[in-house]
Order: C-alpha cells, then sequence, then structure tokens
C-alpha cells in the first residue's frame, strides 16, 4: 500500500524547495533595484543642486558675454569705415615721455613670462663627459712617448752630450702633439662653442709660450662664459706677458668688481707688486 | 637580431639629430635648426627636449607660426608647461597686432602678460596708444634703453602684407623681424 500522506508531504516539500532559488533571485532583483533607485535618488538631488549653481553661473557668464560680444561688433564696424576711407596720416614718432602721459597700467601690472631654458643644461651636460675625456688621453700620449724616450737612454752610452739632444727631440715631440691636439680641439670648439674648450686651448697656448694666442682663446671663453674664473686668470697673466700691465690690473679689477675670487685678487696683487712678470 | 639592430640603428639617428641640432643651436643657427626640428618633427614629437630646442630655434629666426604645434606638445613637465605658456602668450600678441596693424583693431582694452621678447615689447608698446587712425609706420622708444627703439609697420606685398619690426640702436639698424 502506498503511504499517500507521506508522499503529498514531500511533494510539498519538493515543490518548496524548487520555487527557493525563483524566490532568491526575485528578492535580490528587488534589492539592488531599490539600492539603485536610491543612489538615482541621490543623484538627482546633487544634480538638482548643481543644475542651481549652473543655472547662476550662466546667468552672470551671460551678462559677461553681452560685455565682451558688443565691444568688437563696435569696433568691427568702425574699422570697415576707417578702411574704406584709408586715411592714412603721416606718423609721428612716439616717444616713451609721451607714453608716459597716457594713462596705462598694462606694463606694471601685467605679469612677465620667462623661457625655461634648462633642458638645455640638461642636454648640456649629457656631451661634457666626451670632451672631459680627451685631456686624460693626451696625458696618456704624453706619458707613453716619454717611457720610449727613457727605455732609449740606458741602451746608448752615458755621454752628457747625447742625452741633451734627446732632451731636445723630446721637447720637439711634445709640441708637435700639443699643437695636433690643439687643432683637434679647436675643430671641436667650432663645432660646439663649447667655453671649456677654448678655456683648454688658452691653456695650451700659455703654457707654449703662445701669449697671444692664449689671449684670443680667454677672450672667446669669457665671451662665452663670464663667470669662469680660470679663462680670467689666463686672459690678465698673458696681457702681462705682452707687456700690457696696465690692462691686465684694469680686467682684473672689473673681474673683481662682480666675482670677488681670490685667485685673481692674489694675481692682481703679484702683477701691482711686481711679483708676477 | 635585425629588429635589435634597426631598434639601435634609430635610437642612435635620433639621438644625433638631436645633438646636431642643439650643436647648431649653441652656434646661433637658429633657422638651421627650426628646418631640421621641421622635417624631422614626427619621429620625435614625444621628445618634449627636442619639441623645444625646435620651439626656441624657430622663436629665435621669427617662424612663430611654427610655434602652434609645440604649444599643444609640451604638456608633460613644468619646464615645457611654461614654457608652452610662453610661446602662446607670443603667438596670441603676434596675431593680435598683425590683426591691429591690418584692419586697426583696438588693442588698449586689452590685458595680457608680456614676455621679454622683441614682439612682445612692441606689442605693449602698441597697446598703451589708445584708439587712433592708421599710421604708416610707428616709432617707440624702449623704457629701459633710451637709445634703442622700435620701427613697426606693415610692408605690403602680393600675397600677404608682413608686419616688420625694425631694433634700431642710435640710428643703426641692429635686427629686422618679419612676420604674416
Amino acid at each position: 500500500m502506498l503511504n499517500t500522506r507521506d508522499l503529498e508531504q514531500r511533494w510539498l516539500r519538493y515543490k518548496i524547495k524548487s520555487y527557493i532559488p525563483h524566490f532568491i533571485i526575485f528578492t535580490s532583483i528587488i534589492v539592488i533595484s531599490v539600492i539603485i533607485l536610491t543612489f538615482f535618488n541621490s543623484d538627482k538631488k546633487y544634480a538638482g543642486k548643481l543644475l542651481q549653481k549652473i543655472n547662476k553661473t550662466q546667468i552672470e557668464a551671460k551678462t559677461d558675454k553681452i560685455v565682451i560680444t558688443n565691444t568688437p561688433k563696435v569696433t568691427l564696424l568702425e574699422d570697415d569705415t576707417k578702411v574704406k576711407s584709408t586715411n592714412y596720416k603721416e606718423t609721428p614718432v612716439i616717444s616713451s615721455k609721451i607714453q608716459e602721459n597716457k594713462p596705462s597700467n598694462l606694463g606694471d601690472d601685467s605679469l612677465k613670462l620667462a623661457p625655461s631654458l634648462d633642458f638645455m643644461k640638461s642636454m648640456q651636460h649629457s656631451t661634457l663627459p666626451y670632451y672631459k675625456e680627451e685631456p686624460v688621453i693626451q696625458q696618456e700620449k704624453a706619458l707613453v712617448i716619454s717611457e720610449e724616450v727613457q727605455e732609449l737612454e740606458p741602451i746608448e752610452d752615458i755621454q752628457p752630450e747625447v742625452v741633451t739632444e734627446e732632451e731636445v727631440k723630446r721637447i720637439t715631440i711634445k709640441r708637435r702633439d700639443a699643437s695636433n691636439d690643439i687643432r683637434d680641439i679647436i675643430k671641436r670648439f667650432k663645432k660646439n662653442n663649447n667655453p671649456a674648450l677654448s678655456l683648454f686651448v688658452a691653456k695650451k697656448y700659455y703654457e707654449l709660450e703662445e701669449y697671444h694666442k692664449a689671449y684670443n682663446y680667454a677672450l672667446i671663453t669669457n665671451q662665452i662664459n663670464r663667470d669662469i674664473d680660470a679663462s680670467w686668470i689666463i686672459f690678465a697673466k698673458s696681457l702681462v706677458k705682452l707687456k700690457q700691465r696696465d690692462m691686465a690690473i684694469k680686467t682684473l679689477n672689473k673681474y673683481l668688481k662682480s666675482s670677488h675670487s681670490s685667485s685673481a685678487k692674489i694675481l692682481r696683487d703679484e702683477i701691482i707688486s711686481g711679483k708676477f712678470k | 637580431m635585425k629588429i635589435v639592430l634597426a631598434l639601435l640603428l634609430v635610437l642612435s639617428l635620433h639621438a644625433n639629430i638631436k645633438q646636431d641640432m642643439f650643436n647648431l643651436y649653441q652656434n646661433k643657427k637658429y633657422e638651421k635648426v627650426c628646418s631640421m626640428g621641421f622635417d624631422n618633427f614626427n619621429r620625435n614629437s614625444k621628445d618634449e627636449e627636442f619639441v623645444s630646442l625646435y620651439a626656441f630655434a624657430c622663436l629665435n629666426s621669427d617662424y612663430i607660426d611654427r610655434l602652434a604645434i609645440p604649444i599643444a606638445m609640451l604638456k608633460f613637465s613644468k619646464e615645457s608647461r611654461s614654457n608652452s605658456a610662453y610661446f602662446s602668450v607670443i603667438l596670441m600678441q603676434k596675431k593680435l597686432l598683425y590683426h591691429a596693424l591690418q584692419d586697426n583693431y583696438n588693442l588698449s582694452t586689452l590685458k595680457l602678460p608680456t614676455t621679454d621678447y622683441v614682439l612682445s615689447k612692441v606689442f605693449d608698446l602698441y597697446s598703451k596708444l589708445k584708439k587712433h587712425e592708421p599710421r604708416t609706420f610707428y616709432l617707440f622708444e624702449d623704457e629701459n634703453d633710451k637709445k634703442l627703439t622700435y620701427k613697426l609697420y606693415l610692408s605690403k606685398d602680393v600675397k600677404v602684407n608682413k608686419m616688420v619690426i625694425e631694433e634700431f640702436y642710435d640710428t643703426i639698424t641692429i635686427k629686422r623681424h618679419v612676420y604674416w
């Protein structure tokens, strides 16, 4: 015999269970919709406030626009009439004195914009190591030559006359290298206009006792960059060597007014006292 | 491997162009730098140093209209933004001054920022004049240096009238700037 009551109860439970997911979905939809609606309502309230604000600003802007749009229209109409007439007057010279009489607040109050060229400094710094390496290489070259000469000395007999010849040769070799290096650096300087290179050339020429050239390159360096201490010193030293002592003192005095460099002061004092000739 | 080599080649070419432009700029060959920048602009448009260098070269060679694109491109660093503002003021002043000279537009009501560039100086001096009838040329004295004067006039041309600013120092012409 079938137990119908039990079966009915089981069927009911089964039915209820089958409806549970539908119920959950339905309730969740309701909850979500309620949440969304509340959010929308709050947005609408905020939007309403915003609209009110915008309306206010629009009203203000409208008044501004009236002022702005009116002015060009008037000027354009006047322009047309004047262009047609083309009454070009012979122009009087407008001096600053005349301008001063006129009411002008533009120059005093207006903001002044300045260009920013720091990016060029970073670009220049990226190129500097290439030039810094050059003098080191030259020193190495010079050292190699001197070593070779030194090696030759013990092979030959110890004779004072021969040693002096070698010394003379050594000097000539150094000079040739220096002149070649200077030529290369001058070429590079003409390309780059780098004050470090022209200063190096000036120093080299001073060392080689070519004071006129040293003076010229120091002058060029000063024209490019006025703040390099060493170039002013080379400039003044080469002037003294060119028998322009007074000129050297004058230039150092001028430089000292702007820089207060201690080395320049010492050099000036030495030139005045006659220690440096 | 080929792609890597190609990339390296492209990078080296890019660096060379920028470096060459910088060297030329230091030698004051602004017009050449401006034309080089113009030719290679598309390849280097994201490099702000390149764009700034190009813009300054064009500014110094009086190609003011070429500043329009750098003005739009320079925006990622503080320095480039300030340069962009600087260029935009000059470009605007050029356009307004040209409009004023050509169509007798009244500039006296305007209040704009100024710069150290010659066009800005002349713009400031011109805008100080009240509404007036057109003149064949204007002579302005520099506010800081009385020996320095600027002559502003329109030079008639078949296609477009050109705006000319001549700088005089003790009646000797130093520089002539032509804009259109």
